[in-house]
């Protein structure tokens, strides 16, 4: 924008005219945030009223209100087997990687390893890899040798595996900044290694536990390639590989089915993060209240 | 309870530090024992070798008649508080002072009990369902030292456990811990920085500079006769007083004044050595008029300490300083001589900063000091 320099002093007409520049402009940047908004809001909106139109479209609207969509898809079985088997695979998975991660962290911490740091970048830049596409033929093959194509346990080793140097790296922040003393007077009243991050470590980074807890269960819930690839029985498929059978052969959404199973799909995800959150509270950094 | 023998302990640092250097140091059983000394001299590392948290690189360490050296801090039968306290933040302060209890594996219903027991022995009743963070910071130090004398060690190992107070808590703790001490008798090994507080609290102590131990003896020896330059530097409330000095004849020269001959020294000096004199500002007197043996200055700065005037001189030697008592109001800007009470005197070696004189604790046989420091045989 120009700026205007008419007059040494600014007179009542240049004031006027400030107040209406500065309104258009006020104006233009709420459109603009409006429309932001709208862009991002839209989906949610289909998302929350599309499962009560008895015929959805693309539009996000309430055009025939009905709860038939609910009726339909709970008849299907598949439906609650996926849901059951996306919190399995989200539990497991959480567990493998908190368990894994604290303990990895906490070695990472408090041990003299040289080259640390490299060590923790290099495993963070693979661990894309290891889950991405382009390592999923390795993958594959290496799981049908193992003999754990079509189990749970492989796909959880293997968002573990994609997973874990992320959570090493969050819990590891946290882990070194809590105050050598703690662990120290602990060493000195007799306690060993076990002992001091049961009882010391493990409850002053819960916040970080809580993190990347959350953050497992959310990625692992929404991961479809892996559980896609790895699993061949409907019976073992999450609810994020069960959305892509709402196609008829042909390749038409059914669109009613679709946007019921999102919504039912989504709901457990919120609510935990709306638990944990007023429970815990999320940090994303170490430090302590003391 | 237990004594602690030290012997020719060296810890280097990773990034080559050396932190003690061939430190030899014989604590006695249930003896309140400093280790002072300015930041960086190895105190605080010496202690935590006997704790066992650091490893030395060479030398033993004995607590009664057990070799501890290769020993981990569990298996050592000591406690020790840490300068931050190192209180659990997540636990009260009953679970606080029944951890190390808990770790020895007493039942809970007994650990808690004892805990508090020890609690409310120390201070603490009421509280006992509190968390650190709820607590003052004397209270969190009386935690714990509650902490540490449940789990009933051979020794305490204090580091700087007071320096987090403020002065006036600083001064009711520090009687407390005497208190304390006083009641368990459990041997105690205290490191500060502040020479206050070593000299208050300890039966002996040690001064230590550079990884070396300066000067072991009882806080009346390390006060009246400071075995050298550093010690004399670094003990007192004020500095004490050190001017550069020639032995004569009939005393010793100090810049253009002559000045009585310390009777500690005489007999071990020669005319012509090279010396410094130490006179602490508390033994030395101000004169309106000249006087014999008096070294002339005039007077630059009074500090009001309270009871008494803490006077800074400028004299021809050197700045130096005087306490005067405080129905003597001094004047700034005015001559005055300066005499020092001669049997308080003390005389260096310019070159080693080594004390001149019979009786230094330094070259006294160490069994030869009682235990309880009665001193002042002058």
């Amino acid at each position: 924008m120009a700026t205007t320099h008419p007059t040494p002093d600014p007179t009542p007409v240049s004031d006027t005219r400030w107040l209406v520049r500065a309104l258009v402009a006020r104006v233009q940047l709420y459109v603009f945030l409006a429309l932001v908004a709208a862009f991002f809001a839209l989906p949610m909106a289909w998302l929350v009223l599309s499962p009560f139109d008895s015929q959805p479209s693309l539009v996000a609207g309430l055009s025939h209100p009905t709860l038939g969509n609910f009726q339909d898809m709970f008849r299907n079985p598949a439906v609650i087997t996926s849901l059951l088997n996306s919190v399995l695979l989200a539990l497991g998975t959480m567990l493998v990687v908190v368990a894994a991660a604290a303990l990895a962290a906490y070695a990472l911490s408090r041990a003299r390893v040289p080259g640390r740091n490299i060590i923790l970048y290099v495993l963070l830049l693979f661990s894309s890899v290891v889950t991405g596409s382009a390592a999923m033929v390795p993958i594959f093959l290496l799981a049908y040798d193992l003999h754990l194509i079509n189990t749970i346990t492989g796909v959880i080793l293997v968002l573990a595996g994609g997973l874990l140097p992320a959570a090493i790296f969050i819990l590891k922040d946290f882990m070194d900044s809590t105050p050598a003393s703690y662990e120290e007077s602990a060493r000195v009243f007799g306690a060993g290694p076990f002992q001091i991050l049961r009882d010391i470590v493990v409850p002053l980074v819960r916040p970080g536990l809580a993190v990347i807890a959350v953050w497992t269960i959310v990625t692992v819930w929404g991961s479809f390639l892996t559980p896609f690839i790895l699993l061949r029985d409907p019976t073992l498929t999450p609810a994020s590989v069960q959305i892509y059978s709402f196609y008829s052969a042909g390749g038409t959404a059914n669109l009613r089915l679709i946007s019921t199973f999102g919504l039912l799909y989504t709901i457990p995800v919120v609510v935990m993060y709306l638990v944990v959150q007023n429970r815990y509270g999320f940090r994303f950094y170490g430090g302590l209240k003391r | 309870m237990a004594s602690i023998t030290v012997s020719h302990l060296t810890k280097v640092f990773p990034n080559g530090v050396r932190a003690l250097q061939d430190v030899d140091l014989e604590i006695r059983d249930g003896e309140f024992f400093a280790l002072l000394g300015p930041s960086g001299c190895g105190k605080t590392t010496l202690l935590r070798t006997l704790a066992g948290l650091e490893v030395p690189a060479a030398g033993q360490v004995r607590i009664g008649d057990r070799d501890v050296t290769r020993l981990p801090p569990g298996a050592r039968r000591v406690a020790m508080v840490f300068q931050d306290y190192a209180l659990y933040p997540h636990m009260d302060v009953v679970d606080n002072i029944a951890y190390p209890l808990k770790i020895q594996r007493v039942a809970r219903v007994e650990r808690r009990q004892r805990a508090a027991e020890t609690g409310a022995n120390l201070g603490l009743q009421g509280m006992m369902d509190r968390r650190p963070a709820q607590l003052s910071g004397g209270q969190q130090q009386r935690v714990a030292l509650a902490r540490a004398v449940a789990s009933h060690p051979q020794v305490f190992l204090f580091d700087e456990p007071l320096s987090n107070l403020d002065a006036r808590l600083r001064m009711e703790a520090r009687t407390f811990l005497k208190r304390l001490h006083a009641e368990v008798r459990t041997t105690t090994v205290y490191v500060t920085h502040d020479q206050a507080e070593a000299l208050a609290l300890a039966d002996r102590m040690a001064v230590m500079e550079g990884g070396r131990i300066r000067q072991v003896g009882s806080p009346v020896d390390v006060f009246h006769r400071p075995a050298n330059l550093f010690v004399a530097s670094f003990i007192g409330g004020t500095p004490m007083n050190l001017l550069d000095a020639v032995v004569e004849a009939d005393g010793v020269r100090v810049g253009a004044d002559l000045l009585p001959l310390p009777p500690s020294a005489r007999g071990l000096v020669a005319v012509g050595d090279r010396v410094v004199l130490g006179a602490r500002p508390e033994y030395a007197e101000l004169h309106h008029q000249p006087v014999a043996g008096g070294l002339s200055a005039r007077i630059a700065i009074i500090e009001h300490l309270g009871t008494a005037y803490l006077v800074d001189l400028e004299s021809p030697a050197g700045p130096l300083q005087v306490v005067v008592p405080e129905d003597e109001p001094p004047t700034a800007g005015v001559a005055v001589w300066v005499t020092a009470h001669a049997a308080r005197s003390l005389l260096y070696r310019r070159d080693t900063g080594e004390l001149i004189g019979t009786g230094a604790p330094a070259a006294r046989p160490a069994a030869a000091v009682p235990a309880a420091g009665a001193d002042g045989s002058e």
